[in-house]
């Protein structure tokens, strides 16, 4: 890659992402609202919610909180830049996890029973959709055979016909990332209160502005390792990205939140078995 | 307004506590989130966490028990924030405010900034009350 | 020369070890330990700068070792025997006496019928290669670095029990011996010294777990010491298998007959051997046993290096059964030994328990790499040998340190330990990152498992890969949950002081963090100096180190530049943020909180609760009595597979 698409790429990873992220968020919003028959608010609500965060005061319950919001937020946007400069797609998602672990000792940190319970869950989705992503990439390699984003890119063909059985699986992902029912048993989206927010209960303020940039930045991966499915040219991979985006509203708009143990069991025996049995087809019918 | 104004006014995150009302102006306040009168258009959201919280809507009289966990309440919201109190007995203790275990309005425990009378209050009252907060909002810099 | 070097390297602990025996004086024990530690040390470094050779000492020797032998099994006997005497028949001394005698009646049949002459000889004795002195620096730097910190920690050890005579001596005697025994073990080329070896080292493993002599610890040794005979007996038969089918006990010789038939058999048997020394499933329960032995035992024997022999073996035997379907097999054991330990150790409480099932799994890790049997794959395998043993070593020395401050191994009792005691804590922490994150070590050697396991070319390989990334994500669980527990801490502004610092206790921990630390940024160039050799001996070498960075055949780990990120996202901000008291706020207790920096509520009546927080364990769904009725059947199932494997194939 020349010195121009390195700093293409980090400009579009590091500045215009966010922007993405948010809008998609305020997308999001609207379109939920629209399905429940209300007016929504605008779509650049989210970043009217991020500035007033940064805003405000900040409090806090103990310093180690702090460090670990910013740990998150670089070690995702880092992510982001690796996707972008065309790396080792495993790479990527191994780095993916250290950013989500860094979010949930940031919340065990705190000696709150919110905290620590939507800590503790949020390990528990940690388990269930990591297995799946490794699965992906390694379907990827098999049909590809590339893990580097670059030579993934170069294809000449869409990967999804052959992948539309690990398909699923991936949108079972992005539900549990993206924080929506049925799989939002961490942070409960749409300040359901039993756990009253769980995760993020313990962060305010600017602190809560950074996590919440860190979100965006986490959709913005997801999606694009999702458009990675349908790779000659970028825009047939935005849409079926946009695609799955939409198919995750409608499943959160129709569905209550499960328990851990439902979480667990549809994305192993659901999804890592739908990627499994994708494996064992490559296997069979080349690829 | 700059833009860490507009951003305050346009998306103020709404904390209710009951502080010992009968519950009919907080079902007053709930159906401001309904449909009809959809208050997420204008970015309200109902966060039930203190630390997240702009706006500290209040129902009901403050007494003996609960003035404590008000005061924590309003402590844990960090700058800058707005009271809200809603219905009478929250402005002034309303019917109650002679009986020995109220202290009276919400007022005799935290600073309040918005009241808004009635029983039950109107959600269109209500409203109007946090109109104006953001109005105090938007001033407080 | 040669011979010298080796003869110190496994003579010369042997000696010590006999020394401190008599030594009373607890000073000249300590100066003992510390000589053959510096002794030791310089001589693992003096086998890296020497580079490969092979070495037959007299024949003298062939005849001391077979007699030593039956002297260890008749020893095992004894122990047998008097564990009958004293509590009368039990499947612990029925097992025992019946696997040596087992043991013992194939062994003299074939060592003084079958085989040609007595002692059989074989051309060379000792073959030391690249993978066998990275085995060396293992055993001789981690292995000294523990023993000095024994030193101290069995004096504490001791006056915390209220011991009124010393078993110090007999303690150093074993540890010591042991450290001979390991360096033999790994440089034997001869099938009958490599198990005279592996019996010593069973007996060390037996003599330490019981040391404290608790009917728990008397009843968890002798469990270790029948299942390591099951190992033992393995060996024998696959002695005499050898011998028959190849006419050779060379392991260098059976490694290069690679496709002779029936060769399998044997190498299935050692195989078997090396899983009852690793604590494969279903073994696992001796090494969770051990952990009633003091600490420096489980650091030294059940994490860095004892259980670290049974992966050498497989890992050196790997090119012989390359592409057969023994080695599915293997890989399949291994993959499934990570899974179902990652998943028991979710539900542990206690600290070294969860050292214990992630250690199990880690090396199920490496069986299932060596079983892949790629060039990546063993590339793979030898790198999580390496970074495992420190960072596990490590982690045990800390939890001993924690133990001797807080008298528990609790996880629940080390809640907030970050602010009462920071030092360790903070080493322990790291020593947890470095086992679990990228970009360290560990690992890097688990993408680089995932990618071979990936790229092999086997219908199985979908479901190794299955329980490849099941394991890896349940291990992120439970190490997590105890890393949050370090960190809990009740609101406050003030920063926690420093505890006092031990040189005996914290210079051994620092010096294995730094090393973890470094070699994992330095990977590159670790990787090129030392590992590419041993890969290199039996495989094409595929990974290369083009700017630093770990280049896999079809992939590649940018490792350093990670590290500046990781230095830049958690480092710079701990360093740089500051927090002023007037900014603490009590956490989120639905408003009854009493004042911020207690951690208290009012409750029925107003009365002040103190908050007490758990931890997740799900021992309800994810419990040992839930899972093990499962996973040991299982377990056994797979491995009676393959063997049927290899009989029928």
């Amino acid at each position: 890659m020349s010195l121009w698409q390195i700093i293409l790429a980090g400009i579009l990873a590091i500045v215009v992402a966010p922007f993405i992220g948010g809008l998609l968020r305020g997308v999001d919003r609207k379109l939920t609202a629209r399905m429940q028959g209300r007016r929504g608010p605008p779509i650049q609500q989210p970043f009217y919610d991020v500035l007033k965060l940064f805003s405000k005061q900040t409090i806090t319950t103990n310093r180690t909180q702090l460090v670990l919001a910013y740990s998150y937020l670089l070690l995702i946007i880092t992510t982001l830049v690796l996707f972008a400069l065309r790396q080792d797609l495993l790479m990527v998602i191994l780095v993916l996890g250290v950013g989500s672990v860094c979010l949930v000792l940031g919340s065990l940190s705190v000696r709150s029973p919110y905290s620590q319970f939507g800590g503790h869950r949020e390990l528990l989705q940690l388990l269930a959709y990591e297995p799946i992503l490794i699965l992906v990439a390694v379907a990827i390699y098999l049909k590809t055979g590339a893990f580097f984003i670059g030579n993934i890119f170069d294809q000449g063909e869409p990967l999804l016909p052959s992948l539309w059985v690990a398909y699923p699986a991936l949108l079972i992902t992005l539900i549990i990332v993206m924080r929506k029912s049925p799989f939002d048993i961490s942070a409960s989206e749409h300040a359901h209160q039993e756990i009253v927010r769980g995760v993020f209960t313990e962060y305010s303020g600017p602190y809560l502005g950074i996590i919440e940039l860190a979100h965006w930045y986490e959709i913005v991966l997801l999606l694009s390792i999702i458009s990675l499915l349908w790779v000659p040219g970028i825009w047939p991979g935005v849409l079926l990205a946009l695609f799955s985006f939409f198919v995750v509203l409608i499943i959160d708009n129709i569905t209550a939140r499960l328990t851990w143990s439902w979480m667990l069991r549809v994305s192993w025996f659901g999804g890592l078995g739908l990627v499994i049995l994708n494996l064992v087809g490559l296997h069979f019918f080349g690829g | 307004m700059g833009l860490i104004t507009t951003s305050r006014v346009k998306s103020p995150w709404l904390l209710h506590f009951d502080c010992g009302s009968c519950n009919g102006c907080d079902i007053e306040i709930l159906a401001c989130l309904t449909p009809i009168y959809d208050v997420e258009r204008f970015g309200i959201i109902n966060i039930g966490n203190p630390k997240h919280a702009d706006v500290l809507a209040v129902t009901g009289p403050a007494n003996h028990r609960n003035y404590r966990v008000l005061r924590n309440l309003y402590e844990q919201m960090p700058d800058p924030k707005v009271v809200i109190a809603i219905g009478t007995c929250a402005c002034t203790g309303g019917v109650f405010h002679n009986c020995p275990n109220i202290l009276g309005g919400v007022d005799k425990v935290i600073p309040v900034d918005v009241y808004i009378p009635g029983c039950a209050v109107k959600p269109e009252a209500i409203i109007d009350g946090v109109v104006l907060a953001l109005g105090k909002l938007a001033k407080m810099g | 020369m040669e011979g010298t070097i080796l003869a110190i390297a496994i003579i010369f602990p042997f000696l010590a070890g006999f020394i401190c025996l008599g030594l009373k004086n607890s000073k000249a024990r300590a100066t003992l330990i510390i000589f053959t530690s510096i002794v030791l040390i310089a001589l693992s470094i003096l086998f890296l700068r020497h580079g490969a050779f092979h070495y037959t000492p007299p024949a003298e020797w062939d005849m001391a070792i077979l007699v030593l032998d039956y002297v260890l099994l008749a020893y095992f006997l004894y122990i047998g025997i008097a564990d009958f005497i004293s509590i009368g028949i039990n499947i612990r001394n029925v097992f025992t006496i019946g696997l040596v005698l087992l043991q013992g009646i194939f062994l003299a049949l074939f060592e003084f019928s079958w085989a040609p002459h007595v002692p059989l000889e074989v051309e060379p004795i000792f073959f030391v290669d690249q993978l066998s002195i990275i085995m060396c620096l293992i055993i001789c730097i981690i292995g000294s670095l523990i023993c000095i910190y024994g030193i101290k920690y069995m004096a504490d050890h001791e006056k915390h029990l209220g011991l009124g005579k010393t078993k110090q001596p007999r303690f150093f005697f074993y540890m010591i011996m042991f450290l001979g025994a390991m360096n033999g073990l790994v440089f034997a080329n001869s099938l009958l010294w490599l198990c005279f070896f592996w019996e010593v080292t069973t007996l060390c493993c037996y003599a330490l777990i019981r040391h404290d002599e608790t009917p728990e610890a008397i009843g968890s040794g002798i469990r270790a010491l029948w299942m390591n005979l099951i190992g033992g007996a393995g060996f024998v038969f696959a002695i005499i298998y050898a011998f028959n089918r190849l006419g050779t006990l060379s392991v260098a010789e059976i490694i290069e007959a690679h496709g002779v038939p029936l060769l399998l058999l044997p190498l299935a048997f050692l195989c078997l051997a090396a899983f009852t020394k690793s604590a494969q499933m279903p073994f696992q329960s001796w090494l969770l046993g051990a952990m009633v032995a003091p600490t420096p035992v489980s650091a030294l024997l059940h994490s860095s290096t004892m259980v670290n022999a049974g992966v050498y073996l497989v890992l050196r035997i790997a090119p012989a059964f390359a592409g057969t379907a023994l080695s599915t097999g293997v890989a399949m054991f291994g993959g499934f030994t990570f899974m179902t330990t990652a998943i028991l150790a979710i539900s542990q409480t206690e600290a070294k328990r969860v050292l214990a099932y992630s250690t199990i799994g880690n090396l199920g890790l490496i069986i299932l790499c060596a079983g892949v049997n790629t060039p990546l794959a063993i590339t793979a395998g030898i790198t999580l040998l390496v970074f495992h043993a420190i960072s596990k070593g490590l982690l045990f020395l800390c939890v001993g340190i924690i133990d001797h401050n807080i008298w528990s191994k609790n996880i629940e009792d080390m809640q907030g330990l970050v602010s009462k005691l920071p030092l360790i804590t903070t080493i322990t922490i790291a020593g947890i990152i470095s086992m679990l994150l990228a970009p360290f070590g560990v690992l890097i050697s688990k993408w680089a498992a995932i990618e071979a396991t990936g790229a092999l070319a086997s219908y199985w390989s979908p479901v190794i890969l299955a329980l490849l990334v099941v394991g890896s994500a349940a291990t992120t669980v439970f190490w997590i949950k105890w890393l949050g527990r370090f960190l809990s801490q009740v609101p406050s502004a003030a920063r926690a002081k420093m505890e006092s610092f031990s040189s005996i206790y914290h210079i051994p921990v620092l010096l294995l963090i730094v090393s973890a630390i470094g070699l994992s940024i330095f990977i590159a160039p670790f990787y090129e100096r030392i590992i590419c050799p041993a890969v290199g001996g039996c495989y094409t070498p595929v990974v290369t180190a083009q700017n630093w960075f770990f280049w896999g055949a079809i992939g590649c780990f940018a490792a350093w530049p990670i590290f500046a990120v990781l230095a830049l996202a958690l480092v710079v901000p701990s360093l740089v943020i500051r927090m002023r008291p007037e900014q603490v706020r009590p956490a989120y207790m639905c408003g009854e909180n009493v004042e911020a920096e207690t951690a208290e509520f009012r409750s029925v009546g107003d009365e002040r609760t103190p908050l007490e927080t758990g931890g997740f364990y799900l021992s309800g769904a994810l419990g040992e009595h839930n899972l093990n009725r499962w996973f040991n059947p299982t377990a056994l199932i797979i491995l009676i597979i393959l063997f049927a494997l290899v009989v029928v194939a």
